[in-house]
């Protein structure tokens, strides 16, 4: 995800109606997502396999991507890598069903902006949807008048606005929940936050996560952070209660 | 604390190693059992020793008595018994006595006194010493630091007055043992009277050391002693030799045991096995292969559970996700379509249910069923019949040859197997398509082949349409959620649960056939 600046950027027309790809081979979740989103007043398309999204979505780019990873002919993942392939900027969210696949998602770093595990919450991924909305306008337009001064805990900076974080100075691609739960542990340096605060913050509106997956993220942000600063430790571990960030 | 000792003892005592070296050793005390039986070794050969002097006492009496002039005659026969003896030093000391007590001849005054007699060099062996001062307190050995020396009773005296000596000039033979200065030797004197005709003439005296004696069982002694040590050393050596090839394998494997489970009971190691031949090795390679099969039991039902757990998510995720749009849309023909949906998924999620309970008690079951002989061609006939009444755009032809194809099985469970192959093939065949089945033998079994004229198998999927939860299907008029992605598992499982097999494969014209091979009854 590191420099969004690929051979094409990925526009969004103002004023224009976003249009939202849903690529899900369970007919239902495909149904209720779009109807919900279609509520929230983008357009959404969908579709019941990957290869069928392709087809379509390679000629026009959707403005945003919600991707299943099990399905038949084309997986979600290989979906992702053909869409990261045309576009840096295309803001996707991926849908898992198993703590593994989150696990191997993350480690194949296929520049995703977010994960929710199934059984999610509607509400948590129109938030999402919203968020990350949000974090492309601030990123299509680097004029934009800063609002708000960022939150600084020693080297590391975290703009709540764009959802973005800079240590020393550097950008750190973080996922939105990534980002989310950083935030939770650098808003209290020094206190330990158990795994359950944590997926309160992480995921606000869900409560259906489990904690491997809070050490999934965890595991995730320091690699991060480590690959900015091989010295990075702010993210220490108490065993048996939960994580805390080091003032 | 008294009964933690003895529990510790008794764990000492019952270790195989101390077993082991107890018997050993009980072996190698055999040879004390020999030194033992040494002492009464001694006692005879004391009574044969007195019986030999008497002998010579009595023959001396005789010929002393049988001569004439008692004092000359009595040398001359000591000097002849000397010549006659080779003139060498004779242990048996004879004299002969007058009715008062004086010596009238003496061997040692013809032969000269015997040889000084030093100590056995037996006795002087440090292992002589040292096993004599380990058995001192056992009694088992008398000896003394004093040196060996065969001091002669009479040795001051002019007069021979000794009981002995007294009881035979009163006519009465008699033999007494005196325990020599040394304390350790004894000497045997036997006295005779010398008869002349009624009256009492005189006695003969005959005498010996058994200090020979003694010099012979040291060296038996030493003997003994040699063996013993030689034979508890090898006996430790050859404990200690068995102790390490029993009891380290054997330790080896209880530290195995405990590390194979982690704190929260669960398999973390394996046994390694062994490569020996011995008991040991088979315990170790049992051991290895009841965990490897633990462990793969384990794995399965893990992997099982996170399978049914996936599965379960999908309409889970469906029902959330369709409550939650429900809670928040008022038109009736929204909120009604939500509603279907979360009907839908609900009878998917009790569908996938009891596929999973089904599958999960399918070994047990089938072991446990009641098995008839079922003839397939007649089974299939009926199946085809009732699936003919149901379907319209497809087409089912059935070949078989006019015989009966028997196997032994459960009906229901054959039921069961076609219905889920058929409706398999039918659920991928296109509208107006034709699903074959045919029947034949070949050498070992009978074949059910059913085909379809669908998509067929894509190459990379044909080794996982029986894993469970597989679907793999384009979405077509037939709602998802009637299949569950277990029935092609349920097939293999019942199949393979009678000893059969079941293949897919794809047709060289396109679609797929599922070829199943079942065993026919073994004849009775």
């Amino acid at each position: 995800m590191a420099g969004r600046s690929g051979p094409q950027a990925h526009r969004t027309m103002p004023g224009m109606r976003q249009t939202i790809a849903v690529v899900d081979d369970e007919e239902t979740i495909r149904e209720t997502v779009a109807f919900a989103l279609r509520r929230d007043g983008y357009d959404v398309i969908t579709f019941a396999d990957g290869a069928a999204a392709w087809d379509v979505v390679k000629d026009r780019l959707p403005s945003l991507a919600i991707l299943d990873i099990t399905m038949p002919r084309m997986d979600g993942l290989e979906l992702c890598r053909r869409l990261r392939a045309r576009s840096d900027t295309l803001p996707i969210i991926f849908l898992t069903s198993r703590d593994e696949e989150l696990d191997r998602v993350l480690g194949l770093e296929l520049g995703a902006d977010d994960y929710l595990c199934k059984p999610f919450s509607m509400r948590e991924l129109a938030a999402r949807v919203k968020v990350l909305f949000r974090r492309l306008s601030f990123l299509e337009s680097p004029a934009a008048q800063q609002q708000e001064a960022p939150l600084r805990v020693g080297p590391l900076a975290l703009d709540l606005q764009r959802y973005m974080a800079t240590w020393n100075d550097a950008r750190v691609d973080l996922t939105v929940t990534e980002f989310m739960m950083l935030h939770a542990l650098v808003r209290h340096p020094g206190h330990v936050k158990s795994r359950k605060q944590l997926t309160k913050e992480g995921y606000p509106n869900d409560t259906y996560v489990s904690d491997r997956t809070i050490d999934t993220h965890i595991k995730r942000l320091r690699r991060k952070f480590e690959d900015a600063d091989p010295s990075f430790a702010a993210i220490e571990t108490v065993y048996g209660v939960g994580y805390r960030w080091l003032a | 604390m008294s009964a933690r000792i003895i529990i510790r003892l008794r764990r000492f005592f019952s270790r195989i190693a101390f077993r082991l070296m107890a018997f050993n050793l009980l072996l190698v005390f055999l040879p004390v059992a020999g030194i033992l039986y040494l002492g009464s070794y001694e006692q005879r050969l004391l009574g044969l020793q007195r019986r030999a002097l008497q002998e010579e006492a009595r023959l001396l009496a005789a010929a002393v008595a049988s001569a004439q002039v008692p004092g000359r005659s009595a040398e001359e026969i000591l000097l002849a018994r000397h010549r006659l003896r080779g003139n060498s030093n004779d242990p048996i000391r004879l004299r002969v006595i007058s009715p008062v007590g004086f010596i009238i001849a003496d061997s040692h005054a013809i032969s000269g006194p015997p040889p000084p007699q030093r100590t056995n060099r037996a006795k002087r062996n440090i292992l002589y010493r040292a096993g004599a001062a380990l058995l001192r307190p056992l009694h088992l050995s008398r000896t003394t630091e004093q040196p060996l020396a065969a001091g002669d009773y009479y040795e001051s005296s002019k007069r021979l007055f000794g009981t002995e000596v007294r009881h035979a000039l009163q006519g009465q033979p008699d033999a007494i043992e005196r325990i020599s200065p040394d304390r350790r030797s004894v000497t045997v004197y036997v006295a005779e009277p010398i008869r002349a005709g009624d009256s009492i003439i005189g006695a003969t005296l005959a005498s010996q050391t058994t200090f020979p004696i003694l010099q012979d069982l040291y060296t038996v002694r030493l003997g003994i002693l040699r063996i013993f040590i030689i034979s508890v050393i090898v006996a430790i050596i050859i404990s200690l030799l068995v102790a390490t090839t029993i009891v380290r394998p054997l330790r080896q494997l209880r530290l195995e045991t405990g590390a194979i489970l982690d704190r929260r009971g669960r398999l973390r190691g394996r046994f390694r096995g062994s490569r020996k031949q011995d008991e040991i090795g088979d315990l170790s390679r049992a051991l290895e292969r009841l965990t490897r099969r633990l462990d793969e039991h384990v794995r399965f039902i893990e992997s099982f559970a996170a399978d049914v757990s996936h599965e379960f998510k999908n309409p889970l995720a469906s029902i959330r996700t369709a409550t939650e749009m429900l809670a928040e849309v008022d038109e009736p023909s929204q909120r009604s379509r939500f509603l279907r949906m979360v009907e839908l998924e609900i009878a998917r999620m009790e569908s996938l249910l009891s596929g999973v309970r089904e599958i999960t008690l399918i070994d047990a079951q089938l072991t446990s069923e009641q098995r008839t002989r079922v003839d397939v061609r007649a089974l299939l006939e009926r199946i085809v019949d009732g699936f003919r009444l149901r379907e319209h755009t497809i087409s089912i032809v059935f070949d078989a040859p006019p015989e009966p194809f028997e196997v032994s099985a459960s009906e229901d469970r054959l039921i069961q197997v076609f219905v889920n192959v058929l409706e398999n093939a039918l659920s991928f065949s296109p509208p107006g398509g034709v699903v074959t089945i045919t029947l034949s033998r070949d050498a070992a079994s009978i074949v059910a082949r059913i085909s379809d004229q669908g998509p067929g198998i894509p190459d990379a999927d044909l080794p996982r349409v029986f894993d469970r939860f597989f679907t793999h299907r384009p979405e077509g008029p037939r709602p998802r959620s009637s299949h569950t992605g277990l029935g092609l598992a349920i097939v293999k499982a019942i199949v393979e649960g009678y000893g059969g097999s079941i293949t897919p494969m794809n047709n060289e014209a396109g679609g797929a056939t599922f070829e199943i091979h079942l065993r026919p009854p073994t004849p009775r």
